[in-house]
């Protein structure tokens, strides 16, 4: 029945949607994993279903150009015989004309509405800072480039000129480079914290001094040092 | 020489309490221990107070400013539209926070080489195992602390503003039409003076990222579903379809609220405030139309209404929203 897939679009929505936010309220509450970010997963882009669904959009769009041709052809008909329309048939051919558009705006409501969220979705991913370590970076030119096999090929496009829009206006802004837009939105307690090293990266230069991070090695910084290295994953907070 | 923590501490405690800004800014960082602990001294003083600093008092305090954030922030959080943007108020903060960050560099520097130089620790890593249990580093610590804090309030204020930016972004696409098309019909000289209201109620970042997010997500909208639907079910800001696809802030939403009177404290000079004795009273009337009732909005007492009675108050300073 026409509808049917787009209802099934939306289910699909709702539930990525409360899986996510139910990950956020489990992080919140579980205080030794919390990092800052709350990993934001996207399922896989339902390429089946939407393409499905725009199948349908082209067979009601048939039905409606097929409605319309009718419709001419009575109302030209009614001429020559010089008769008065049929009150029945009209109705019949209005109600047709009616379920049909209903569907067809139905179709393209939840198509837009599965993309919006997906797109949002993104948006979080990009703020989180996530991308960067989740993505295999595949060197484009020019800029960084970050491949998601997720995402349909609109939304990675998305994705990229999205970031690109972030990076150029947090360089542009005075403001918001220096508050650190895109950094932790936990309120600040310490300054300094424990952290522990998960990967190698090396010798890092602070104001305190030079530390030598290697794997599972730990350390008392501040904060606002390793901020970006906590979001990349390359050191946790204990 | 050293100083007992207490001490400092206590010096703290007494400063975070009061009210009024030192006038007395940061002595310049001198080479000699005790300086650098005066003048660390000193600027949490400043950093205590105002919660940011400036080298010389200004006419608007830093700590009036400071509270002035807060409340923004607290309001931007609560209400289901977009606030007006504090042009004045956080040109500001930006500078305050700059000067704050230098003089924080240039004391830690000074005290990094003093402490080198005076052989506390012989190698140049220390601070590696447990800094804040060093007794002089406690000042500069608490500023950091501060400014930390005030980035925070901050970079929290305007994610929220953001995400409210990108939810009601065709919304207020359409505020900014309607302002363009009024002003094509008017063609007055005087149009150039106009600023549109976009202008007053975003800053140029967030009107920048509010153009090119939107025209990012309508092109992601376009090739991905709108390009399949027959021309008349192109749009995207359909309104007089079966359902709107507008999303407007929820004027109805309840909120709570603190009435606190004009932002000036003269209650009598304040034309909506009514005044009534017996018992003695200052209070802003408002009407709830769905019932007819009046409300008397007294100062200092808290109250639930919904959003749209209160918003030409909330405006004009006169409540907060909590």
């Amino acid at each position: 029945m026409y509808g049917d897939l787009g209802n099934k679009l939306i289910i699909e929505a709702k539930r990525t949607e409360q899986l996510t936010q139910r990950h956020i309220a489990a992080s919140l509450n579980n205080e030794v994993n919390h990092n800052g970010s709350n990993n934001v997963t996207i399922p896989m882009y339902n390429d089946e279903l939407v393409n499905n669904i725009l199948k349908e959009v082209r067979q009601l769009k048939q039905n409606a150009d097929y409605f319309k041709q009718v419709k001419q052809e009575q109302e030209e008909q009614q001429l020559l015989d010089g008769v008065g329309a049929n009150p029945r048939n009209d109705k019949i051919r209005h109600c047709q004309n009616f379920v049909n558009l209903i569907c067809l705006e139905r179709n393209k409501r939840c198509l837009m509405a599965y993309q919006r969220m997906r797109s949002d979705m993104i948006d979080k991913l990009i703020w989180n800072g996530d991308i960067e370590n989740n993505s295999s970076a595949g060197t484009g030119t020019g800029s960084k480039r970050y491949e998601y096999n997720e995402l349909s090929h609109n939304e990675q496009e998305y994705m990229n000129q999205y970031k690109n829009l972030l990076d150029d206006l947090n360089s542009e802004s005075e403001l918001w480079s220096s508050v650190e837009i895109m950094g932790n939105m936990n309120p600040p307690s310490d300054i300094f914290i424990d952290i522990r090293v998960l990967k190698d990266i090396g010798e890092i230069q602070t104001e305190y001094g030079t530390f030598n991070l290697v794997k599972d090695s730990q350390f008392y910084v501040r904060q606002s040092d390793v901020e970006r290295l906590i979001q990349q994953g390359y050191v946790q907070k204990i | 020489m050293s100083l007992d923590i207490d001490d400092i501490l206590a010096e703290l405690d007494r400063d975070t309490t009061a009210v009024e800004m030192s006038s007395e800014g940061p002595k310049q960082p001198g080479n000699d221990s005790m300086d650098i602990l005066n003048s660390s001294l000193d600027g949490t003083k400043t950093v205590a107070n105002g919660r940011s600093t400036s080298l010389k008092p200004k006419i608007i305090s830093p700590v009036e400013d400071f509270n002035k954030l807060v409340t923004l922030w607290k309001n931007e959080r609560c209400s289901p539209e977009l606030l007006p943007y504090p042009h004045q108020l956080m040109r500001r903060m930006l500078i305050r926070i700059e000067e704050q960050m230098e003089h924080l560099e240039i004391l830690s520097m000074n005290f990094f080489e003093e402490s080198t130089n005076g052989g506390s620790s012989a190698n140049g890593k220390r601070n590696s195992n447990a800094p804040a249990n060093n007794n002089k580093m406690l000042p500069l610590l608490c500023m950091e602390a501060e400014l930390e804090r005030v980035k925070f309030v901050i970079r929290s204020y305007i994610r929220c503003r953001l995400s409210k930016v990108d939810k009601y972004s065709i919304y207020l696409r359409q505020i900014n039409e309607q302002f363009l098309t009024e002003e094509l019909e008017e063609d007055d000289m005087d149009n150039e003076n106009r600023i549109s209201p976009l202008e007053t109620l975003m800053s140029s970042e967030e009107i920048q990222y509010h153009q090119r997010h939107f025209s990012l997500l309508l092109n992601l909208l376009n090739e991905s579903v709108l390009k399949y639907m027959s021309d008349d079910l192109q749009a995207i800001n359909d309104t007089e379809g079966s359902v709107n696809m507008v999303d407007e802030p929820d004027w109805n939403k309840f909120v709570f609220v603190k009435v606190i009177g004009p932002p000036t404290g003269e209650n009598d000079f304040d034309p909506l405030l009514i005044h009534k004795l017996d018992p003695e009273r200052y209070y802003y009337s408002i009407t709830i139309p769905e019932t007819n009732e009046d409300i008397e909005l007294i100062i200092g007492s808290i109250y639930i209404v919904r959003y749209n009675l209160i918003k030409d108050l909330l405006k004009d300073d006169k409540i907060e929203l909590i």
